[in-house]
């Protein structure tokens, strides 16, 4: 496993090594004999979550966090003024669940359903495209293009080797989920990396992108849904025994 | 409800532990609150709690302890936990002289976002790796004197000295606030007897009749 993360550690050097890396990748290395698969699939996931590892903190948690709290005000009035009331509006004892999308709380076989629930009913294409596209750019392999490639293609791929330097206009808002500084190299050969599926669906996926970065907040949302769920349903459990910040951790959230 | 007894105390002070990752605040933490030591303990994600009532001359004190992750990125949202902390543990590792080097560092970051009472004790731990000692206990001793922290070695494997240096900083803390409380003649003092909430500066003490106060 330290090998694994060694790797990304080096492939993608502006992220690193951050700890709770090894909780999300565990579950990868136990399900696959091969190392590289379970590589592929914590890299993938790491494209969704790269925000929460990044050098200059957990921005991606704290979004969330404060999201949440939001959707606490909204949903459950009781609760955001007990959670107030006993100083617990930073939802510290949540951060964890976010960061390391509940490996802590729940024992190895729920976490693999929960995340496979997650997953599966997060899916959405676009973002499936956004996330493939947002490959870093030493792990792209060239593969020499067919030579019955549409000539559409041709001219999008130009105009993004012109960009090469990332600049947000390249995906029109800039909002991304992911770091701007992994940039893709493109050039007159298919670009493939890891579980890409852009190798045969690129110019589909050029125009997905575009879409998802111009109507997606950069807050992945479900794993905030599923915590606002998990406090309402210990909604009076909550409120009647918690009397402190540590007591949340106690009631066994 | 019937209230547990670790749940009937006089005060409620918030002590925070940082320092370098892996030079064992968990395992302080668990030593301290649960008598337990793990050789294959996860990295602390975000912050953990943990607390522990007992008595300080006389009063039953319940210490709500924040366990911080000690690595460098974190940094930027740990500072959020020192809000209303009243004492801080800094540990570094005797066999790691950069975690040593970095208590500086965290002494600033304390000075930046703690209140200024704050009390702080510098804890050298892993003493029982006696063979890998890299950092003196006179140097530690000094600096510590130099920065007027209070210092102590521990092994949290061995449990030695843990619960001395956890008890120090809630001695410590409850001398200084008994002496600020006394010395004063503002409502504080009142506020004791009748249980209510007591303000020190900018920090807030729980009573335990007072168990909803905001912090």
């Amino acid at each position: 496993m330290s090998d694994i993360l060694a790797v990304y550690a080096w492939v993608d050097p502006a992220t690193g090594y951050c700890q709770g890396m090894s909780d999300l990748l565990s579950p990868f290395v136990v399900l696959f004999e091969d190392n590289a698969d379970a590589f592929w699939c914590f890299e993938m996931l790491l494209r969704r979550m790269r925000e929460n590892f990044q050098m200059e903190g957990p921005t991606g948690v704290m979004k969330q966090l404060q999201a949440l709290w939001h959707i606490v005000e909204l949903t459950d009035r009781e609760m955001f003024s007990h959670l107030s009331s006993i100083g617990a509006e930073s939802l510290h004892f949540a951060f964890r669940m976010l960061l390391v999308l509940f490996r802590r709380e729940l024992s190895f076989n729920e976490v693999l359903c929960m995340w496979e629930m997650m997953w599966a009913a997060d899916f959405d294409e676009s973002i499936a495209f956004h996330l493939e596209e947002n490959c870093p750019e030493i792990l792209v392999i060239q593969i020499p293009k067919e030579p019955e490639a549409e000539s559409g293609e041709e001219i999008v791929e130009n105009n993004n080797s012109d960009s090469k330097d990332d600049s947000p206009s390249k995906h029109g808002s800039g909002e991304r989920t992911v770091s701007e500084s992994n940039g893709m190299k493109l050039s007159l050969a298919h670009p493939f990396c890891g579980l890409t599926r852009n190798f045969w669906s690129k110019s589909n996926g050029m125009h997905s992108v575009n879409m998802v970065s111009s109507t997606r907040s950069t807050v992945d949302e479900l794993p905030v849904f599923c915590v606002a769920a998990i406090l309402v349903m210990n909604h009076q459990k909550i409120i009647k025994q918690t009397h402190s910040i540590d007591d949340l951790i106690k009631a066994g959230l | 409800m019937a209230r547990r007894p670790d749940e009937e105390y006089d005060y409620l002070f918030k002590i925070v532990l940082i320092g370098d990752s892996g030079v064992g605040k968990s395992n302080l933490l668990s030593r301290f609150t649960r008598n337990e030591f793990s050789l294959e303990s996860k990295s602390t994600i975000g912050v953990e709690f943990a607390t522990r009532t007992l008595q300080v001359e006389g009063k039953m004190i319940k210490s709500q302890m924040w366990d911080t992750a000690g690595q460098e990125r974190y940094r930027a949202i740990t500072s959020a936990y020192y809000r209303g902390a009243l004492g801080a543990l800094l540990v570094y590792d005797v066999t790691k002289p950069t975690s040593f080097e970095n208590v500086s560092r965290w002494l600033q970051e304390l000075r930046d976002h703690a209140d200024s009472n704050i009390v702080i004790m510098l804890i050298g731990n892993k003493t029982d790796l006696k063979h890998l000692r890299a950092v003196a206990t006179e140097d530690a001793q000094s600096y510590a004197e130099r920065e007027r922290l209070s210092f102590v070695e521990t092994s949290a494997l061995e449990a030695t000295n843990v619960d001395k240096a956890f008890q120090m900083n809630l001695s410590e803390i409850y001398r200084r606030i008994s002496k600020k409380s006394l010395s004063s003649d503002d409502p504080a003092h009142a506020n004791i007897k009748q249980g209510k909430t007591l303000v020190i500066g900018a920090e807030e003490i729980h009573t335990n009749k007072a168990c909803c106060s905001a912090a």
